[in-house]
């Protein structure tokens, strides 16, 4: 999961709703993922146990002075799933609905995803049980600060390092780490991630889920022995992600955008954009607001042509990539899909449901997966302790090379585990985490 | 002609008497008693010549005696009565009699009981105004322990002088009579055109001022009111009259009669003229207010009533002033003939009904004020405006304080505040809590703010909306009060102002001003002075500018209106029981989100808008079409009780976010129920707070938002799609909107039961009853 890009903070929400709209339970959700990959590994039974559950969990009380002078208890959480492979990492979210389960896990997923990238980090999840809107901006600064005192001891840049998510912000990464910083005594940047750039964040955090999802499209191109260059892509939606996977597939691989789909916040409606030469994303980008929707009147001007935001699927490409919402190549919509497409890069959490995933597989197009596609997040996530650590900060293209490398490696590392044991992609992502930590597990001697 | 000696001694009596304005009553008073003493003539006989006289003036003057105003022929016959006992005197009594009755008069003046008896004389009703203005300025001047013996006679003419200039509305006088001075009564007569009232908008106006002028000491030499001239009542007849624009029991005819002729009707006031003297004083105005932009706004005699708001119904105008006099004189009569349209408009004429006000015969005055604002470049906008409510209609949070109040903040012209803009946000401030806000993330605080602005441009001398970002950069006066800076990872106040700041990056948010200013304390003040005196919640349109004074700004609110706000349930009701030991069968919905508090029973049927099928609706007209059907089932369902349930906001005018209905459309409903739902195409955000939420609020129509997707909110849309559809019994057209309403005869589907709603405040429910 990446835990750093907006985006990810409003569909991890999306997630956890569905789950229990549909009386899911989350945490048992996750195990059953992990029995299936230890099932394909034959996992040793100890090991699989024990990855079964988080290493450590904490459940704690937090006691806030409210602005009218009352004091208000709060309950918090934070789960340290697995840290073989190092500090466990993973985001502290703020929600009405948190229970336990949800944290559990969370944190186990972020065991998977950061071990599948080989970050030397273990996972992690926190929580509080509060609505942040029903808090001011001091109550949430001494809310914060009160979540730290109670764990500061078991936190840190060497032992677990939380991340913005649901209902926090950069900003509370700042007061969380200050508050950090004063009980140990001294300036400890690296405590927590995603703080603003003033105090330590890292650059090349807005362009690094869509490149990291370029980066994976062009080697799977490489794999398939395409030339990027002839090759177009169509792009559901127009956000952040979206946005750098467009600029990056035009700028890094030399390819055509054939079309991106958005929201218009105005028309309460979805369109598709495309143009006859290709659409420009730079120049696209230029005309598009915060929140993704593109100005009309000056893309009609200079020759965009306008369709219904479900045309996307069906144009001509040899690339889609989702990078919108939850469930948006389904049985039915896959059935749409241009006979050219040869490879669908999931930029967005769980936009192919298992029936799309069945096409793929019968029809033999490249599926990468959300899991390893997406995670350029977690990736600069980590080059942000690192660079924190060093007290020594990268320019934009240094964080963007070295995320290049961290995801080509990742890339190759699931097609070869994938092409192992015969399984798609998204199973092939699963084994190398599962395989990675559990190796850590033995050298440490653990079991 | 050479005087006479007895008209010199006529004319010396005038001009000894004139110098005693005040006591010149008391004085003929006594002249009349020498005259009747010494049997010069008989009262009675003096009497009947001061009637032949006033008729004989009356046909003088070309008036028929039987037509004559009673307060009119009153003057007359005291004028006439006046000149007659100066003429009598002069010709039979000498000058030095009257020079003893003059100082008799001024002896006994000083006695406190002759000035109470002054004011037996005349009743003070049927009396001419500048009779009773005068007599109330003289006992306003009397000093304080004389004035304490004429309270009572004072109140009296306060409240003569506040039902023939502002309002004969009896639950205002009751507050305003304790408020109003005789400078406020010279200061309407000095602003006014015509003799009329000035109008509930007005009178609201002038009462809030006097009560913060009053109540608030502390905080009133913050509160201004702009410049405000009237155009009285009586000028809406007038108008009507010389332009022969006859609609007599227009406002009896159907809906549909209404709506189709409005045009028509708009046509012909905006091609109608005013006379010459109206012309000449508006005329006189604009030369007074030189280029300062006016609005003009409509104040008639129903209107901001206690109990009726009329908000929205109505228009208002903005005339930028910036023509050639003969333009900016066009722009002002044009704006003031559309507002005397609207009295005719489908909407108001509808409220009306609804309210019972039907019969009432309105008239329309016009309260024009200058606009408030600052210059910069050729724009011309308020920094801050908004609309602010004693009573907060909105919670979104159980620590939220309703009775702290409420507001809806704007940079520029308040109109964004006022109206709902379909994809833009005015700041919603909570006082009780004024830094809770249900968005978390600066993305969200960001898409949840304003982002265009309404303002005057007085280059092409016209209201125009803008993005924000083109109006809003670092020169903009007050910046660091009102707005953030997104840096893309927090959004706060800036620490520094300058060129470096990129208007993109700027955020109206409001929150310097709110966390650091003395704005909430302000605002918190003023509504409880005015919802105190007024004896129940308020709602205050305003401008707030700011003046830089060390670490916080001077801020002075500019007073625009005050009315009563309506709330759902008079004071002292009791609050419906909701039932807590239903069965599953029995229920319908039940819903938490901002529930009233209400109760309605024997509803026999509801009209439904499916709204998966609404969203698969084609075209634009489609959409419409469903507005309008809902409209004609309103009317086909009036003898019956029903309510309406639906996708999104009922009322918006993006069909998209909801049926885009108009209260003319929905006026019979009982309940306006919004199916919100988190899917694509639907809205998420239930609507409140708006005009048409005002209307519910009055005619209690409940609004009610079920979220289904949330545990706590249920309906059983099962009940709904497996009823019957009885619509063919109600409307004959087969369009596409058609297919996706349908009417469902409650009794028909539950064997004989109705439906209840029960609203507390927290919870609601509507609920199939038995009938016994």
């Amino acid at each position: 999961m990446d835990i750093d890009s907006v985006y990810t903070y409003e569909e991890s929400d999306l997630n956890t709703k569905s789950q229990s709209s549909k009386e899911f339970n989350p945490f048992e959700v996750a195990q059953k993922q992990l029995d299936e990959a230890a099932e394909y590994l034959q996992l040793d039974p100890a090991v699989h146990e024990l990855l079964r559950w988080p290493k450590r969990e904490f459940s704690f009380t937090i006691p806030v002075r409210m602005d009218d002078g009352s004091l208000r208890v709060f309950q918090g959480y934070r789960v340290q799933h697995n840290d073989a492979c190092g500090p466990s990492k993973g985001g502290i979210r703020f929600h009405p609905h948190e229970t336990l389960d949800t944290v559990r896990a969370l944190a186990t997923w972020m065991t998977w995803k950061c071990a599948m990238v080989n970050l030397p980090l273990g996972g992690g999840k926190g929580g509080v049980i509060v609505d942040s809107a029903s808090l001011s901006l001091t109550e949430k600064e001494r809310l914060c600060r009160g979540w730290v005192d109670q764990i500061w001891q078991n936190i840190g840049p060497r032992q677990d390092v939380p991340a913005p998510d649901v209902g926090t912000t950069a900003l509370m990464m700042s007061w969380m780490m200050d508050e950090y910083s004063k009980l140990k005594g001294e300036f400890t940047p690296g405590s927590f991630t995603g703080k603003p750039l003033a105090i330590g964040g890292s650059k090349g955090r807005t362009q690094a889920t869509g490149f990291g999802v370029v980066f994976t499209v062009r080697e799977a191109m490489k794999y398939l022995k395409i030339d990027a260059k002839k090759c177009s892509v169509a792009i559901q939606g127009f956000g952040n992600v979206a946005q750098y996977a467009a600029i990056g597939f035009v700028e890094l691989l030399g390819g055509k955008v054939a079309c991106v789909s958005c929201w218009d916040h105005d028309d309460r409606t979805a369109y598709t954009y495309s143009h006859p030469d290709g659409v420009d994303p730079v120049f696209l980008q230029s005309i598009t607001d915060q929140y993704g929707t593109v100005d009309k009147k000056k893309a009609f001007e200079v020759g965009y042509i306008q369709e219904d935001g479900e045309a996307w699927i069906a144009k001509e490409a040899d690339v889609l990539i989702p990078a919108a919402l939850e469930g948006q190549i389904n049985g039915e919509s896959v059935q749409r899909i241009h006979e050219r497409v040869k490879i669908v890069a999931e930029g967005a959490n769980g936009p192919c449901t298992p029936e799309a995933d069945h096409y793929f597989k019968e029809n033999k197009i490249f599926n990468i997966p959300d899991f390893l596609c997406n995670a350029g997040g977690v990736t600069v996530s980590y080059f942000e302790m690192v660079q924190n650590a060093y007290n020594y900060y990268w320019d934009e293209t240094a964080v963007h090379e070295r995320l290049d490398a961290k995801i080509t490696t990742a890339f190759w590392n699931v097609l070869e585990m994938a092409q192992q044991h015969g399984v798609h992609n998204r199973l092939g992502a699963y084994l190398v985490a599962v395989n990675r930590v559990a190796e850590a597990v033995r050298l440490r001697g653990w079991v | 002609m050479t005087p006479t000696p007895e008209t010199s001694k006529v004319l010396n009596i005038f001009l000894l008497i004139a110098q005693y304005p005040i006591m010149a009553s008391p004085i003929r008073r006594r002249m009349r008693e020498e005259l009747f003493r010494r049997g010069i003539i008989s009262q009675e006989r003096f009497e009947d010549e001061i009637r032949e006289k006033a008729v004989e003036s009356q046909l003088r003057e070309g008036i028929t005696p039987k037509n004559e105003d009673p307060d009119q022929w009153n003057l007359r016959f005291h004028r006439v009565r006046r000149t007659l006992t100066d003429f009598y005197f002069a010709y039979n009594l000498p000058i030095e009699l009257l020079e003893g009755i003059v100082k008799e008069v001024l002896e006994k003046h000083t006695d406190s009981t002759v000035v109470a008896d002054l004011q037996r004389r005349f009743n003070p009703e049927l009396a001419p105004l500048s009779m009773v203005l005068n007599q109330a300025e003289s006992f306003e001047n009397l000093p304080e322990k004389q004035r304490t013996e004429v309270v009572h006679h004072l109140q009296e003419l306060r409240v003569v002088m506040l039902k023939s200039l502002v309002s004969d509305q009896l639950a205002f006088i009751n507050v305003a009579k304790q408020w109003f001075t005789t400078a406020d009564f010279n200061y309407i007569l000095k602003n006014r055109i015509g003799t009329g009232k000035v109008g509930g908008k007005a009178a609201g106006l002038l009462l809030a001022y006097k009560i913060l002028q009053n109540n608030a000491p502390e905080i009133f030499e913050q509160v201004v009111v702009p410049r405000s001239f009237f155009v009285g009542a009586d000028i809406f007849y007038q108008f009507l009259a010389n332009n022969e624009l006859d609609f007599i029991g227009q406002k009896y005819k159907t809906v549909e009669q209404i709506r189709a002729e409005f045009s028509h009707i708009q046509d012909q006031f905006t091609r109608a003229r005013f006379p010459d003297e109206i012309a000449d004083r508006l005329r006189e105005i604009l030369n007074e207010v030189g280029r300062m932009p006016l609005i003009v706004r409509s104040s008639s005699l129903l209107e901001d009533n206690f109990g009726t708001s009329f908000a929205g119904k109505y228009a208002s105008f903005f005339c930028p002033n910036q023509g050639t006099p003969s333009e900016n004189l066009r722009d002002l009569t044009l704006a003031i003939r559309c507002t005397y349209a609207s009295v005719f408009s489908p909407d108001a004429l509808m409220y009306r009904r609804r309210m019972g006000l039907l019969d009432y015969d309105e008239r329309m005055a016009i309260l024009l004020q200058e606009v408030q604002g600052e210059r910069l470049g050729s724009y011309y906008l308020p920094t801050m405006a908004g609309v602010a409510y004693s009573y907060s209609p909105i919670v979104w949070n159980p620590r939220i304080h309703r009775e702290d109040g409420f507001v809806r903040l704007v940079m520029g012209l308040g109109t964004r505040a006022v109206d709902r803009v379909g994809t833009d946000y005015p700041r919603l401030v909570n006082l009780s809590h004024p830094q809770l806000r249900p968005e978390v993330t600066p993305k969200a605080i960001r898409y949840y703010s304003q982002h265009y602005v309404d303002l005057l441009n007085l280059e092409k001398n016209k209201k125009i909306t803008l993005p924000v970002e083109d109006v809003l950069d670092d020169r903009f006066p007050g910046l660091r009060w009102i707005a953030s800076v997104d840096d893309g990872d927090t959004i706060s106040p800036p620490l520094t102002v300058g060129r470096h700041l990129d208007p993109k990056n700027l955020v109206l948010t409001f929150d310097s001003l709110l966390q650091h200013s003395q704005f909430v304390p302000l605002l918190k003040t003023i509504l409880s002075r005015l919802s105190d005196e007024y004896r129940m919640p308020v709602d205050v349109e305003f401008v707030v500018s700011l003046k830089q004074a060390g670490s916080s700004p001077e801020l002075v609110f500019h007073l625009l209106q005050c009315r009563p706000q309506n709330r759902w349930q008079s004071e002292g009701a009791s609050l419906p029981v909701v039932p807590t030991d239903l069965s599953e069968k029995h229920l319908l919905f039940s819903c938490s989100k901002m529930v009233p508090q209400g109760y309605v029973d024997q509803i026999d049927y509801i009209v439904f808008v499916d709204p998966e099928k609404y969203h698969q609706l084609e075209s634009a007209q489609d959409y419409t079409e469903v507005a309008r059907q809902v409209g004609k089932l309103n009317k086909a369902l009036e003898e019956h009780s029903f309510i309406l349930i639906g996708p999104g906001r009922w009322g918006s005018t993006d069909f998209k976010q909801g049926v885009s209905v108009t209260y003319a459309d929905i006026f019979n409903a009982r309940a306006l129920i919004e199916l919100i739902s988190t899917q694509q195409g639907y809205s998420t955000e239930p609507s409140y707070g708006t005009h048409f939420f005002q209307d519910l609020v009055e005619t209690q129509i409940y609004p009610l938002a079920i979220h289904p997707e949330e545990d706590e909110d249920t309906i059983n849309l099962d009940f709904i799609r497996e009823a019957q559809d009885r619509a063919t019994d109600f409307l004959k057209d087969e369009t596409r909107a058609r297919k996706c309403i349908k009417v469902i005869f409650i009794p028909g589907e539950t064997a004989g039961a109705k439906l209840e709603i029960a609203m507390d405040g927290q919870c609601g429910m509507g609920y199939f009853v038995e009938q016994s």
